[in-house]
């Protein structure tokens, strides 16, 4: 019985002295060494929204340049309008320029054939034609395929 | 340094030009008793460093949103046993190690441990804490180390106070195991 008892009291009787140590005067900076961190957190936090805020400023007077561009881009176009100065002309002028110089670069065979091309929608224009106008002939004379077939 | 009421603490703390004094009379009155809380539950002393330093960094980020609803040590206490945990926790996780591979881990840490200087049965005591559940170490630490209230440890840990005395109780008497057959 007096065995169980003293199993019992194992705990009861062991000292509660605290068995674990730490280094010589570690209480003693652990305050200043806890400080220094929120002070070197909190300065980083300030320049990150010092950083965040030029970036901001910035992009307020990149948005704001961009903004009159645009306003005297659209002014000056307005204004050369009123004045009568054509789009269509200059377009003209390009479009011009631009088949010259398709012109100035295409060789000879490539010519002939694109003119024999042409030709040759042209002759069968023609044919079409000529063939609406025969229609045309036999209708108004009323004359009859049978009448065709017997002056072949 | 004058001994303040953690009321006092907490009413200049809400004073801009006496916060910073006030948060290191905090840190003064308090840092011992939450190292050795996280101590013993990390047993090495570097890693202790780091989440008491944590801890009280993040006293400092949420005091001015403390509503007094609970003691400002208890506060503190909860703070504390949430970042150990979370400590323990993220190591096993970085190491891949179960939990048993981790008791022996600490176990080790125990033994070649420069600042532990305690006898033979201290050190039997300690290995046979270790051998607890997380959660089991933390109630036994507290109520027997620090004679914490079980009200008090209520508020710390979220937990019934029922359910604090049954699990003090299976912490004692797996730790009066441990100490029988060893």
């Amino acid at each position: 019985m007096n065995t169980q008892d003293n199993k019992r009291n194992i705990l009861e009787n062991l000292k509660k002295d605290n068995p674990f140590q730490v280094p010589e005067n570690y209480f003693d900076s652990l305050g200043s060494r806890i400080s220094n961190r929120i002070t070197a957190n909190t300065s980083t936090e300030k320049q990150q929204y010092i950083s965040f805020a030029m970036v901001k400023s910035t992009l307020v007077f990149a948005g704001g340049f961009a903004g009159l561009a645009l306003i005297i881009y659209f002014g000056v176009s307005i204004f050369f309008t009123k004045l009568g100065v054509e789009k269509n002309t200059s377009q003209n002028e390009i479009a011009f320029l631009t088949e010259y110089s398709i012109i100035s670069e295409l060789d000879e065979s490539t010519l002939i054939e694109s003119f024999s091309k042409e030709n040759s929608e042209i002759s069968d224009s023609l044919h079409l034609e000529n063939n609406e106008n025969i229609i045309n002939y036999l209708v108004k004379e009323d004359i009859d395929i049978s009448t065709i077939i017997d002056e072949l | 340094m004058t001994d303040y009421t953690d009321k006092d603490l907490l009413a200049f703390f809400r004073i801009e030009e006496k916060k910073h004094y006030a948060f290191n009379s905090l840190v003064g009155k308090y840092q011992e008793r939450i190292y050795w809380h996280i101590r013993k539950l990390l047993i090495n002393h570097e890693d202790t460093d780091d989440v008491v330093q944590n801890t009280f960094i993040k006293v400092w980020n949420n005091l001015a949103d403390f509503r007094e609803a609970s003691q400002l040590y208890t506060w503190i206490y909860r703070i504390a046993t949430n970042e150990a945990l979370t400590f323990l926790n993220q190591k096993k996780r970085k190491f891949f190690l179960p939990i048993v591979d981790y008791e022996k881990e600490l176990i080790n840490s125990l033994e070649a441990d420069e600042f532990f200087s305690g006898d033979e049965i201290q050190l039997k005591l300690q290995k046979a804490i270790l051998g607890l559940p997380e959660k089991q170490r933390v109630v036994f630490n507290l109520k027997y180390f620090e004679e914490m209230k079980y009200e008090e440890m209520a508020v710390i840990l979220d937990t019934s106070v029922g359910a604090l005395k049954a699990s003090y109780h299976h912490a004692v008497k797996k730790i009066e195991k441990y100490l029988e057959s060893n």
